[in-house]
């Protein structure tokens, strides 16, 4: 088997891997291998059709919860999620990490500019931040760039009284094309494989893509266990990949430092897999996945909807008071087809209009519970993801229904669509007539297979706090069970983030890479 | 923006077999399920014994399920649309290519699944796998215990019971099967499987759509007659 020895070994390179590999290699001299599943596309790969973009994909695009249900969406290439994702910024929210330092005892994290935290100079979420937005080109599009889709949310907004606002987004001169989520074919989306990637290989890292690490390696000691690398095998190279740094084959990789940035759905099953200790059957448990309703609307004139910046326009109007928001985007056919209900005549009309179609999605921060959850099925060789919407959320997500469809009646819509087979009351499915209709939203359960919410926002599945009964790692993202391992991705988060999770990873990645690097002797190195 | 078109284009009939691959795996689960017939106990009175038998032992040749598939792609997209460009006969060959049935001995499963689906006096059984599987998901959670369980169980049977009969009376027809029907008929009998109690009988409409949804809005052809003009003029 081949070798590989370094420092720090990071596997997943996503939005936290990246960063974390960036921001290491410019603070310190260590030897720093970065690990990949999925493979390394440039903009050159990139045919901006929905079909193929499925390379990029976690499960070829298949992913979803055990039963079938809910795709869980999330990138399996260089730069992970931020390479298909639509580059929503928000800020991570003040409030949930305070309340996480009150509820799970999680320390630093300060939100004061020019706080020094664990004595390190300007070590801080405000610091952090503004050096992860620098990086990224976070930023306002100016007005004349909301396409006519995010218009029909804007007038929704504004007619219902709710407050709505233009996104921040992570883009660089983008041309307004509208396959964010095919991958950017021009280098404008602003995610880590253009970012903070090629910054790390400028400086020496060693990326090592088309690598599925298939368990972490450990030894036992006096002191208790301690992570020693991980093994995995080297794929061939997908044709319209760029290089790799290591032929095909068996691979071992030895770390004094491991890290893992897998997401939210692979960390912990290879933690699972790799005989992480778990004596308070915490890990896994708690999954957050913002479950998003897509709401669709019928106007009676053509606008600009999958041409153009996806989502320019958000409400956060019902946030603090029912924790939702209001997110614009837009399906291609293929994806819209299956979405929509119903079949044959009826749902072929409802596409011979998709140039007058709006859609945006209602995304729900979802409440932990500790039944859902990813455990590794063995049996399988993957990842089993167990989810379903508490009581609790079934309601708001109704409300949320209801005022998403009141809100694209408002907006200019003589129709709206859910996707979703549910009979409501009268109606035989949820195609709405007139907005006095969306009362019926009230009687949405939710069943699988029959409505469809979609996720691509997972999380709070390797949970972070200071105490080793309710949580997996301490805040510094250190395994509270295996000396020099940490984990830091959206799977620490103890509960939702509050909102779309890049920028809160992407800051927290910042944060624990600078702090390692003033901290290195803490894992001899 | 200089592109390399050949390799470009051998690279995405690449990346297009694996995702194809991908989709119809789904698809073939439900059918695997669907046609997983251990327990298959209470629905001998329904069927001719000698028919059921024939259903779940003998290997469905071509000439009995592709019938079966004509119709649900008949009944999926609206060939008869005056606005819809595709033929059936370039329907089908998209869709062969996509799904070798003949070919694949792993795909099996889906033909047994399609014969089954044609028996429309079988879509209230409870055929051992549709339970079991609803089963598992109702067990997944601590709070349903055993005798709850069950109780649900019988009340999603009754509800198929209701719903089929509902729609026999209603359309004025036996339980004649699907190819069999008028093509208003079968569009209410495809409707019914999303309206069942048992989640993996959804699925099998559901992901049934997709994949004939899927092979349908990919092609050009379809791009055309909905306005939608696919990919950047530069990445044509
Ligand atoms: C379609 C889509 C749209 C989105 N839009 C937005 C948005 O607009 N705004 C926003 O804030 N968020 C958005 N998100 C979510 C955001 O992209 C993710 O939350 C974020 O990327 C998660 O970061 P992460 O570091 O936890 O994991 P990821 O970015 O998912 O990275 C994990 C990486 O680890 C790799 N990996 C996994 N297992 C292994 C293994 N065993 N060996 C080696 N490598 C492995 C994966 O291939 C992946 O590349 C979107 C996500 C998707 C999928």
């Amino acid at each position: 088997m081949r070798r590989v020895e370094c420092d720090i070994l990071i596997i997943g390179s996503g939005a936290a891997g990246g960063v974390l590999a960036a921001t290491l290699a410019e603070a310190t001299g260590k030897r720093i291998v970065l690990v990949e599943k999925g493979g390394h596309f440039g903009k050159e790969f990139f045919t901006q059709r929905e079909w193929d973009a499925n390379a990029l994909y976690a499960g070829s695009g298949a992913r979803a919860t055990s039963d079938g249900s809910i795709p869980v969406r999330g990138g399996e290439c260089v730069g992970g999620g931020t390479t298909v994702n639509i580059a929503l910024c928000f800020d991570p929210v003040r409030d949930v990490w305070e309340g996480w330092k009150k509820d799970f005892g999680v320390k630093g994290f300060s939100f004061q500019p020019g706080t020094d935290d664990y004595g390190v100079k300007d070590l801080n979420m405000a610091d952090c931040l503004a050096q992860v937005r620098g990086r990224i080109n976070v930023h306002t599009p100016p007005d004349d760039q909301v396409n006519g889709n995010n218009r029909v949310l804007e007038t929704g907004c504004r007619a219902m009284g709710f407050s709505s606002k233009h996104f921040e987004l992570n883009m660089r001169e983008c041309r307004q094309c509208g396959f964010c989520a095919q991958g950017c074919a021009y280098d404008s989306k602003q995610g880590t494989a253009v970012t903070f990637i090629p910054d790390a290989l400028a400086k020496g890292v060693t990326l090592v893509h088309h690598c599925d690490i298939e368990r972490l390696e450990w030894n036992k000691t006096q002191g208790g266990m301690v992570v020693k690398g991980a093994v995995g095998t080297v794929r061939a190279t997908t044709p319209g990949s760029r290089p790799n740094a290591m032929p095909p084959g068996p691979i071992q990789f030895a770390g004094k430092l491991v890290i893992l940035c897998c997401g939210a759905v692979e960390s912990p099953s290879l933690l699972m897999r790799s005989g992480h200790p778990d004596p308070f059957g915490t890990l896994g448990r708690g999954l957050i996945l913002h479950p998003s309703l897509p709401i669709v609307g019928v106007l009676d004139h053509e606008i600009g909807n999958y041409r153009g910046i996806s989502g320019t326009i958000y409400s956060d109007h019902f946030h603090r008071s029912h924790g939702f928001y209001l997110e614009c985007l837009f399906s291609h056919p293929v994806y819209g087809s299956v979405l929509l209900p119903g079949f044959g005549g009826e749902h072929f009309e409802l596409l011979l209009k998709y140039r007058s179609l709006a859609g945006f999605g209602a995304m729900l921060i979802d409440e932990v519970d500790p039944e859902n959850r990813v455990v590794w099925d063995a049996a399988k060789g993957k990842a089993s993801i167990r989810y379903r919407l508490t009581e609790g959320d079934k309601r708001r997500m109704r409300f949320a229904a209801k005022t998403g469809v009141e809100t694209m009646f408002a907006g200019g819509a003589r129709e709206v669509l859910l996707p979703s087979e549910e009979r409501l009351g009268p109606l035989p499915y949820p195609r709405f007539r007139s907005r006095e209709e969306a009362v019926h939203c009230s009687e949405l359960l939710f069943t699988p297979h029959q409505t469809t919410v979609t996720s691509a926002h997972c999380q709070a599945t390797v949970k972070m706090g200071e105490d080793p009964g309710r949580s997996m790692v301490n805040s510094r993202g250190e395994s509270h069970f295996m000396r020099n391992l940490m984990v830091c991705d959206s799977s620490v988060f103890p509960t939702s983030c509050g909102a779309n999770p890049m920028l809160s990873i992407l800051t927290m990645a910042r944060y624990q890479g600078r702090r390692v690097a003033a901290e290195l002797a803490r894992y001899g190195l | 923006m200089p592109r390399a078109c050949g390799v470009q284009s051998s690279m995405t009939e690449v990346v297009n077999a694996v995702s194809v691959d991908r989709a119809r795996r789904e698809f073939l689960k439900t059918c695997m399920g669907l046609a997983a017939v251990a327990g298959l106990s209470g629905c001998a009175p329904l069927l001719a014994k000698s028919r059921l038998a024939k259903l779940l032992v003998a290997e469905p040749s071509p000439d009995e399920y592709r019938p079966v598939l004509k119709a649900l792609l008949e009944t999926v997209l609206p060939f008869g649309h005056p606005q819809f460009p595709l033929s059936r006969e370039a329907m089908f060959a998209r869709f062969d290519a996509l799904f070798s049935l003949e070919q694949e001995a792993r795909l099996a499963p889906m033909r047994r699944g399609l014969m089954l689906f044609d028996e429309t006096s079988l879509f209230p059984e409870a055929l051992g796998a549709v339970r079991d599987e609803e089963r598992r998901a109702l067990q997944a959670y601590p709070a349903n215990d055993p005798e709850m369980v069950e109780r649900q169980l019988d009340q999603k049977n009754a509800q198929d019971k209701k719903l089929l009969d509902f729609f026999l009376k209603k359309q004025g027809i036996g339980a004649v099967r699907f190819t069999e029907m008028k093509p208003a008929d079968r569009k209410e009998y495809l409707w019914l499987w999303s309206q069942s109690g048992f989640g993996l009988k959804r699925q099998f409409y559901r992901t049934a759509k997709a994949v004939i949804m899927v092979s349908a809005y990919s092609q050009p052809e379809l791009w055309k007659s909905i306005g939608y003009q696919g990919p950047f003029p530069d990445r044509g």
